[in-house]
């Protein structure tokens, strides 16, 4: 078992077993463009855009992950997010700025399980509320005029029809 | 219920006349929309059946729901520090957008009261209910409003790129999505990426006037419109940017079965129509125009006409420059011996699958033959009820060498002693003799041909969108979240 060094972006390094680390994708195109390090003296790979402390929990995600089956990229997935496993659930009992770094640390990692899972929960967060229950509960302002608002109410009137 | 809704809606467009007062449009729709049945005792499979879409969410908060009047609302953090926590309503709002909730947007009176009216500080002004209308008129307000949203009011979307707020989106059912097009314009901008929007659902809704030309845009591509009640007019003159006179939509598959549409917004739909692949008018009335508009579809290889209404020549001769077809059910239209003679004569070479069913009185035994002449490459072939056909179809029919499904029912004319030797055919799987064999000689028959399955389908499925109960995909598509 070979293990590689991560640096986050206030400089935090971490240790990982390359099967975790090549859960991301960015890593791994990387470790393939560059060869596997060989030495334990080998430059940490530096990763500008994770903080440590998320770092340290995406790492978390993909050790639990790490034998997971790849994802089928089918184009038009049934649209479930009731299929979280428990143990996602627990990791993602986080305040909201956590969690949209999540999101963009897996997207600018590469990491499709992570990325559908968070942007599972935040779709979970939204399903079932108004529109004003939304903006509330990710503090968004309501940039539209009563008029704007009323026209876009009107185009989607069907859907609240049985 | 849905009738109700319909009939309501033909009246308040006469009341309203040529109505662009959004405002008041919108305090009629609320209250028709709020007369909505309780769906909570409906089976969800049945509900699903019936088209109603199972949206788990939003319903449960419905039914203790009362529908909120102009509400004040405050958008504010949850752990906003209040040193008091009274209740009382003449407490002071943190801002003073206000937002009028209908039914549309169903929600929690108490939940909002609660969470949403935090006190301000010393104001001492706790029974002025005017101040809470008038905020100009007390400017340490306004100073606490600005620094509340520069320093907390933190929209975490800011940090996602558009992309990444679809990733978001896309995971939600379409009446959670058309809610967050009323969150900001941002959101209502994503929202109707065409990603979100290429497979819809809208069977058995019923679609206000203009409704359709509203949805197309979004780039629908796989539309379920069967039994859906759609509103004259189908597409509203001005709706913003979009110019109708030269829209082509992206539709490629279209189900219209048991529509509820007049012959003109029909053919105005399907003159926006040029790539269709497939389409089903299962009942529906056509006009010349409709024809036209389906023949410029030249990519249509699959076209269900069962039932349909008021065919003539003219519209035969509009379909038959399609030349791509490849599965055509014309069963039951009702056509004339003209439209017969004439569709029998030119009916694409590219079909393989073709249901003609239901010509009681107009498919001849000359007919035929000129059809199977046409047709030389039929897999599947449903004759059912065309009561005129004799022995001498027989032999065009055994010309038919790659025929493996072929529907007999009910040709009374035909000998049965003809039954065997069609199902001595080559190719022929199954052959559908219903009404001309009792159980008894059935067995024996069956027994004599062990090749062919006798009596397997007692409907045809040639060119149906839906088949058997489920209705969450047409021609095997999904439309369903």
């Amino acid at each position: 078992m070979t293990n590689i060094k991560l640096k986050s972006s206030d400089d935090q390094v971490f240790d990982v077993d390359v099967k975790v680390a090549q859960c991301s994708i960015t890593i791994k195109t990387m470790l393939e463009d560059l060869g596997m390090p060989e030495e334990e003296e080998d430059e940490p790979i530096p990763l500008p855009n994770v903080s440590g402390s998320v770092l340290k929990k995406v790492l978390e995600w993909a050790n639990y992950h790490k034998d997971d089956p790849p994802i089928n990229e089918d184009e038009n997935p049934e649209k479930r997010t009731d299929d979280i496993c428990e143990w996602d659930m627990e990791f993602l009992k986080v305040d909201q700025g956590t969690l949209f770094e999540l999101i963009l640390s897996a997207n600018y990692l590469d990491i499709k399980g992570l990325l559908d899972v968070t942007c599972k929960t935040v779709a979970n967060m939204i399903k079932g509320k108004t529109p004003e229950e939304i903006r509330k509960t990710f503090n968004i302002k309501n940039d539209f005029s009563p008029i704007e608002e009323d026209q876009v109410r009107k185009e989607n009137e069907w859907c609240e029809e049985k | 219920m849905a009738e109700t809704c319909w009939y309501n809606s033909k009246r308040m467009r006469l009341d309203d006349g040529c109505n662009n007062n959004l405002n008041s449009a919108s305090v009629k729709e609320s209250e028709r929309w709020s007369c909505s049945g309780d769906t909570s005792l409906v089976e969800p499979e049945i509900l699903e059946d019936m088209g109603v879409s199972m949206l788990a969410d939003g319903e449960a908060s419905r039914e203790s729901l009362q529908i909120l009047k102009t509400q004040e609302c405050t958008i504010s953090p949850k752990n906003f520090e209040s040193n008091r926590h009274s209740k009382n309503k003449s407490t002071m709002y943190e801002t003073k957008e206000t937002f009028k909730s209908t039914s549309f947007e169903p929600a929690n009176v108490d939940r909002v009261e609660n969470e949403n009216f935090i006190e301000a500080k010393n104001f001492g002004k706790e029974d002025s209910n005017d101040a809470s209308d008038k905020p100009g008129t007390d400017p340490f307000y306004l100073f606490r409003r600005k620094k509340k949203l520069s320093i907390i009011g933190e929209d975490k979307f800011n940090k996602l790129s558009d992309e990444m707020i679809l990733m978001i989106l896309k995971w939600l059912p379409k009446k959670c999505l058309v809610r967050s097009m009323l969150v900001c314009k941002r959101w209502c901008q994503i929202a109707r990426d065409e990603a979100l929007w290429s497979r819809l659902d809208l069977g058995s809704k019923v679609l206000n006037e203009g409704t359709l030309g509203h949805i197309l845009p979004r780039g629908v591509q796989i539309l379920r419109l069967a039994q859906a009640e759609i509103a004259h007019p189908a597409f509203l003159k001005t709706n913003g940017d979009t110019l109708w006179e030269n829209y082509i939509c992206k539709l490629q598959y279209l189900d219209l079965s048991m529509a509820v549409v007049s012959p003109n917004d029909l053919s105005d739909l399907l003159s926006k129509c040029k790539y269709l692949k497939k389409l089903s008018l299962e009942k529906c009335t056509l006009n010349k125009s409709s024809c036209e508009a389906i023949s410029n579809n030249q990519d249509l290889e699959v076209l269900n006409l069962t039932m349909c209404e008021r065919m003539n020549i003219d519209c035969i001769k509009d379909l038959m420059k399609l030349t791509r077809l490849i599965s055509l059910n014309i069963a039951w239209c009702v056509l004339d011996s003209e439209s017969m003679g004439y569709l029998c004569q030119t009916l694409p070479s590219s079909i393989t699958r073709l249901n003609i069913a239901g010509c009681r009185k107009t498919l001849t035994d000359d007919n035929l033959k000129d059809l199977a002449q046409c047709c030389p490459h039929l897999v599947e072939l449903d004759l059912s009820d065309c009561t005129m056909l004799t022995i001498n179809t027989v032999h065009s029919l055994i010309n038919l060498g790659e025929l493996e499904h072929l529907s007999l029912s009910r040709c009374y004319s035909i000998p049965t002693s003809m039954h065997l030797r069609i199902a001595l055919m080559p190719r022929l799987r199954y052959l559908d003799i219903f009404g001309l064999i009792s159980d008894e000689l059935l067995k024996t028959f069956q027994a004599k041909c062990d090749s062919v399955e006798i009596n397997k389908f007692q409907y045809s499925a040639v060119a149906r969108p839906t088949v058997g109960v489920r209705r969450t995909s047409i021609w095997g598509l999904r439309v369903r979240d």
